[in-house]
């Protein structure tokens, strides 16, 4: 019928779905820089921009682009950059993914 | 390469002035390291190389600079614009020959049975991926139908925006729409998403 993974996967995205959900993949785009800034600046990213946050919980897509960005920031920082990054991935990845 | 420290003005006015060139090659180093990095282990037999898309993700950058707001460092909004575009670019080469149609009709075919799983659960779980098949059919659209069905075939959300003449964004509300939808009827049929989770864990 669907497969197992991908199931669970979409049922855990209706699970947290919202009524509204104020930004789709473009806006998520424009702002998602801000929100790593956010938190390589000490502040917690999913606080100070819960709109990004929840848009990149939901959306496997934008979340896929954002590690790979992570990965790259995460190539040119030290070691407390790469652990601040690392924990801004977790924030993001639901429990049905990690 | 030394890459120069600079503030997001000091890499502005470089991109735009006399220091072009260096500041040029220091950039594309940078998008180079942070590429090599972020697409490793994801490019999946794709053609095109890391430095590919460091030039792609270059030009991309330098079109939009104007467009650059200063919120953040200026090498993290290019590195973002240079993931998009090394990420745009190798959905469309992964999915190039795969039609919708295709996409869609692997939804249909049965996964191989688990010899090792529990017969019971495995019929529960039948059953509830039967039911919500049936909810799609029932509740959604066809243009929402199609998007989700290709969506869980893996296709990502631009090419499937490609081939329905839309854009990512625009689809991505079509989906909204359509989980808030089944949502709504998993609830009303005290299936709530979250417990039929619980059962595949």
């Amino acid at each position: 019928m669907f497969d197992r993974d991908v199931f669970k996967a979409v049922m855990g995205e209706l699970g947290d779905t919202r009524e509204e959900e104020k930004l789709g993949c473009d806006e998520c785009f424009e702002e998602v820089d801000r929100f790593v800034a956010a938190q390589l600046a000490g502040l917690s990213a999913a606080q100070a921009m819960p709109l990004v946050w929840e848009h990149l919980y939901i959306c496997g897509e934008c979340r896929d682009e954002f590690g790979a960005l992570l990965d790259a920031l995460r190539a040119a920082g030290g070691t407390s950059v790469s652990e601040t990054l690392e924990k801004l991935r977790r924030d993001v990845t639901p429990p049905y993914e990690r | 390469m030394i890459v120069k420290e600079r503030t997001n003005e000091q890499w502005l006015a470089a991109l735009r002035g006399p220091e072009r060139d260096r500041a040029l090659a220091e950039l594309r180093f940078v998008l180079l390291r942070g590429l090599r990095a972020a697409l490793h282990g994801r490019m999946g037999g794709i053609e095109p190389s890391v430095e590919d898309f460091a030039q792609e993700g270059l030009i991309r950058i330098l079109d939009n600079l104007d467009s650059f707001r200063g919120e953040s460092r200026f090498t993290i909004w290019a590195q973002k614009i240079a993931v998009r575009v090394a990420f745009a670019e190798m959905r469309r080469l992964r999915w190039r020959d795969v039609s919708l149609d295709e996409v869609i009709l692997r939804q249909q075919r049965a996964e191989p049975l688990d010899p090792f799983a529990d017969p019971e659960r495995e019929a529960t779980q039948g059953m509830m991926m039967a039911t919500f098949r049936r909810f799609v059919d029932e509740e959604l659209t066809e243009k929402q139908r199609m998007a989700l069905l290709a969506a869980m075939g893996g296709m990502p959300l631009e090419e499937v925006a490609r081939r329905m003449d839309t854009n990512r964004n625009a689809l991505y509300k079509v989906l909204h729409d359509a989980r808030k939808r089944l949502k709504k009827r998993m609830m009303t049929e005290m299936l709530a998403p979250h417990d039929v989770l619980a059962a595949f864990a």
